[in-house]
């Protein structure tokens, strides 16, 4: 198993369905089969584009993955974010299925938090300066995020009830509480 | 023989990813759309997703590491 490969593989749908109508239309048939398939894979990069900031979480010995792993993972988050975004706002069902799957709504919770993080390892990625995050990914991240639950919202009102019953120190995040 | 088989994914997909961030609109469609690219990959990268996933416990927390990753050379 390599994290490249499916990150690339992720790159590679999310240029798809952003150049291609039909393309898109297609893959909107088919959410439940998909969808939590990618959620997965953004809980899991998550986690390791995180693994050697040393935030909470996971043992001293098991924050030391290479860079290029943390790097590629954070790249990753951003398509499997992108693929949401895109899915979620001409596919309700998509919508759906994305965000009543568990786990939906921390992991996205998780990468607000993390922005700062993310971006960071995606400015590496680009070869940009490691310890400066770009402030625009960091920006494009927050905006997904978002643009994915209001998707989900006008979807599914239940989805507002469950995001209004969330604690605040559960969701310890700004853009949940000017999103309720 | 595995080892040269995973080589040569990586290598395929970063081709593709390379060409389809380089190039777009009807040339991207004719390129790929022709080759059904899509459906190829998602078939290839689900698989590997699962495994992925299988290594996390991503309902409870979304950030134990169930067996030790370090272990595995492959990450």
């Amino acid at each position: 198993m390599e994290i490249s490969f499916i990150r690339n593989n992720l790159a590679v749908i999310d240029h798809i369905i952003t150049a291609s109508p039909q393309d898109r239309g297609d893959l909107a048939q088919h959410p439940a089969s998909i969808a939590p398939a990618i959620l997965q894979a953004l809980i899991a990069f998550v986690s390791i584009a995180r693994d050697n900031a040393g935030a909470a979480g996971g043992h001293e010995g098991e924050r030391h993955l290479s860079g290029k792993t943390d790097t590629s993972a954070a790249v990753a988050v951003m398509s499997c974010l992108r693929i949401f975004a895109n899915m979620s706002n001409i596919a309700p069902s998509w919508s759906r299925d994305l965000l009543t799957t568990e786990g939906s709504l921390t992991a996205l919770a998780r990468v607000a938090v993390n922005r700062t993080t993310l971006s960071s390892r995606i400015a590496t990625a680009q070869n940009k300066p490691a310890e400066t995050a770009d402030p625009t990914d960091e920006g494009e991240l927050l905006c997904l995020v978002l643009a994915i639950i209001t998707s989900g919202v006008l979807v599914d009102e239940n989805l507002a009830s469950v995001l209004a019953s969330l604690s605040e120190s559960s969701l310890a995040c700004m853009p949940f509480q000017m999103l309720l | 023989m595995a080892n040269i088989q995973t080589k040569t994914r990586v290598l395929a997909s970063s081709t593709l990813a390379a060409l389809t961030a380089n190039i777009s609109g009807d040339l991207l469609n004719t390129a790929l759309r022709s080759e059904k690219a899509l459906g190829k990959t998602i078939k290839a990268v689900l698989p590997e997703i699962t495994s992925l996933s299988d290594r996390f416990d991503l309902v409870e927390s979304g950030l134990v590491r169930v067996p030790d990753i370090r272990a595995d050379p492959s990450l």
